[in-house]
C-alpha cells in the first residue's frame, strides 16, 4: 500500500499484479474494496492499481468543494509514483464519469475505458444524498448503499456479510459525511455530452438491469463512437460486487476484442 | 511487487491496509487470492501481509525437494523484509502446518496462531496427490484438487464456479508448474508435529469446515494444544475463508477480540 499527493490531498492506493496497466476507480460510498473480485482475478495478467478517491478508504477527506480533475488528479499522481503512463480505466459510478472526462482530455493515456454506470453528469441525487451525509454522517450510508444494489442482494448472505464489511470500515477509518458528500456532487455543473461524439479511447459502457444509471449509461453508449454496451440481469450499481463472474466476463470479451488481453 | 529472497528462491506477497501485522498462509492449490475477502476485511485494522508458497501465485516453481521449515524460513524472510515485530498468524491446509510450526517455534513473533483445517502429521493419501501432477500435470490435476477442497454445492454455485475458475486461470496465467506443485504436497506431509504441539503457549484456534477432510486431524491438535479453541463451520469443506467468509471471518474476529488483539480503533487514527 502507498499514498500519493497532489496539491497537498494524499490518496491512498494498492497495486496487485504484473502486466499492463489497469487503474480502478470506485463509486461512492464505497472505497476500493469495492473491486476485491476484480483485482484478484485481473491482477493475474495485468498490474492493477486501485485508489481510494479523497474522503473514502485511507485517503485524505476532503471537506471544500472540488471536482472530477481533481480527482483524475489525484489517480494521475498515484499513476506517476508507480510509473505508469497508460493504463486501461475502469471506473463505476462518479469514477465512470471521471473516467470518460479523463480518457476525452487524455486519450493517450487511456488504452480503454471500462465505465460503469456511466453517468455523464452529476446524477439528480447527488445533492440530496450530500446533504444526507452532511446531516447524517454514516448513520446515512446503509440506506445509501441499498440503494445501489439489486433489491435482493442485501438480505442474501454474500451481500449482508459485504454491505456490512464496507460499513464497518467506513465507521473505523472514519470516513467524514461531509467530504463524502464533497465526492458525490464533484461533478458541479459538467457536462460531457458535447465532447462525447469525439471519444477515441475504446470503450466499454457496463449497467446493472436494476441500475439507477441505466438511461444515462445508454444514452453514453449511443453518443461514443462504436462503444460496447453490456447490461447485466440482476444487478445494480454495485454489478461488479454483485455478480463478478458476469461483469468480468463481459470486461474480458471487451479486451480481448481490443487485443488488450495479455495470453495467458 | 513484493519479492524476497532466499537462498535464491523468490517469495511473492502482497500488502493491504495498516496497523499491527497479520500474515495469511493460503491452503493448496491456491495462491493468496483465497483470502480475498479476508484481505479487504481485516486491512480495516491490520497491515495484512498474505504471502505465495513457491510453486503458486507468482513465487518461483521450484521443482527440487523441499521441507516445510523452508516454507517457514520463507514467510520469516518475508517478514523480516517488511519489519515485522509481532504478528497475527493464519494459515490454512500446508498453511496451518506451517502456523503450528512457527507458533511453536517463534512464540516471540507470533502472538496468536489460527490454524485451518490443522492436521498434524502427513496423510495417508498425499502421495496420490504428488502423483497425479506429475502425470496428469497441472492443466489435469489442478481442476480435481481444487474442487476436492470445497463442497460439491460450492463449487457447483455461480459464485464458487467463478472464484474456482479464477484460481484455474491463475494457474495457466502464471505459469504455475505441475512438478512444483507435487514438490509442495510433498513439503507439507513431511513432518509429525504432535510431540511438539502440547509445548505450544501462544493462543490457538483451529477451525475446520464440517466436510473437511482434516477435521479428525484439526480435531487432535486442538486436543493437544492446552487451552486450544476449536470451531466448526457447518456445511463447509477445507477453504472455508472462501465458501463462508461471514463465519470465518466472525470466528477469527471473535478469537482476537478474546485475546485484546482485536484494535479498538483503525490506523492511521
Amino acid at each position: 500500500m502507498a499514498y500519493a499527493s497532489n496539491n497537498g490531498v494524499k490518496t491512498y492506493y494498492e497495486v496487485s499484479g504484473e502486466g499492463p496497466d489497469m487503474v480502478l476507480i470506485h463509486a461512492n460510498p464505497f472505497d476500493h474494496t469495492l473491486f476485491l473480485y476484480q483485482i484478484a482475478h485481473f491482477s493475474a495478467r495485468f498490474r492493477v492499481l486501485a485508489v481510494d478517491i479523497r474522503g473514502y478508504g485511507r485517503s485524505d477527506p476532503v471537506t471544500t468543494p472540488f471536482g472530477l480533475a481533481d480527482i483524475n488528479a489525484d489517480v494521475l499522481a498515484a499513476c506517476a509514483q508507480e510509473g505508469i503512463t497508460s493504463a486501461i480505466v475502469m471506473g463505476v459510478s462518479i469514477g465512470s464519469t471521471a473516467g470518460l472526462k479523463l480518457a476525452l482530455e487524455r486519450p493517450g493515456f487511456c488504452k480503454a475505458l471500462i465505465a460503469v454506470g456511466a453517468g455523464y453528469n452529476k446524477s439528480e441525487r447527488a445533492e440530496a444524498r450530500a446533504e444526507s451525509y452532511r446531516t447524517h454522517g454514516l448513520d446515512y450510508h446503509r440506506e445509501h448503499i441499498e440503494q445501489l444494489v439489486a433489491p435482493e442482494f442485501p438480505a442474501t448472505p454474500m451481500g449482508d456479510y459485504l454491505i456490512a464489511a464496507i460499513m464497518e470500515r467506513a465507521r473505523a477509518l472514519k470516513w467524514q459525511g461531509a467530504a463524502m458528500g464533497r465526492v458525490l456532487t464533484s461533478g458541479g455543473d459538467e457536462d460531457l455530452r458535447p465532447l462525447l461524439p469525439t471519444m477515441s479511447v475504446p470503450t466499454l459502457i457496463i449497467n446493472g438491469a436494476y441500475d439507477n444509471s441505466l438511461p444515462r449509461g445508454t444514452e453514453t453508449a449511443e453518443l461514443i463512437p462504436g462503444a460496447v454496451h453490456a447490461i447485466l440481469p440482476g444487478t445494480g450499481h454495485a454489478c461488479c460486487l454483485e455478480d463478478p463472474a458476469a461483469f468480468d466476463t463481459a470486461v474480458t470479451d471487451f479486451l480481448r476484442a481490443q487485443g488488450l488481453l495479455p495470453a495467458p | 511487487m513484493p519479492y524476497v529472497t532466499r537462498d535464491g528462491v523468490r517469495t511473492h506477497y502482497v500488502t493491504a491496509g495498516e496497523g499491527p501485522a497479520f500474515v495469511f498462509l493460503h491452503p493448496l492449490p491456491f495462491d493468496h487470492t483465497v483470502y480475498s475477502y479476508q484481505l479487504s476485511h481485516f486491512s480495516t485494522w491490520f497491515k495484512c501481509i498474505a504471502i505465495d508458497f513457491r510453486g503458486f501465485g507468482r513465487s518461483d516453481a521450484v521443482t527440487t525437494k523441499y521441507g516445510l521449515g523452508d516454507l517457514c524460513d520463507d514467510v520469516l524472510a518475508v517478514c523480516t523484509a517488511e519489519g515485522v515485530k509481532e504478528a497475527v498468524l493464519l494459515g490454512t491446509s500446508i498453511g496451518s502446518k506451517a502456523v503450528l510450526q512457527l507458533g511453536l517455534d517463534r512464540p516471540d513473533l507470533f502472538k496468536a496462531v489460527i490454524a485451518v483445517g490443522a492436521g498434524n502429521k502427513p496423510a495417508k493419501d498425499h502421495g496420490q496427490r504428488v502423483e497425479a501432477y506429475r502425470t496428469e500435470g497441472r492443466d489435469g490435476f489442478h481442476p480435481k484438487h481444487l474442487a476436492s477442497v470445497v463442497t460439491d454445492e460450492f463449487a457447483a454455485s455461480p459464485l464458487g464456479a467463478y472464484l474456482l475458475g479464477t484460481m484455474l486461470e491463475r494457474g495457466r496465467a502464471l505459469g504455475m508448474s505441475g512438478e512444483a506443485m507435487a514438490r509442495s504436497v510433498g513439503a507439507a506431509h513431511d513432518r509429525d508435529l504432535r510431540p511438539r504441539l502440547p509445548s505450544m503457549s501462544v493462543p490457538l484456534l483451529v477451525i475446520n469446515g464440517e466436510h473437511d477432510n482434516s477435521l479428525p486431524g484439526g480435531t487432535e491438535t486442538a486436543k493437544l494444544v492446552a487451552n486450544a479453541r476449536h470451531e466448526i463451520l457447518a456445511d463447509r469443506g477445507h477453504a472455508c475463508c472462501l465458501e463462508d467468509p461471514a463465519g470465518f471471518d466472525a470466528l477469527v474476529i471473535d478469537f482476537l477480540t478474546q485475546h485484546a488483539m482485536m484494535p479498538k480503533t483503525a490506523s492511521p487514527a
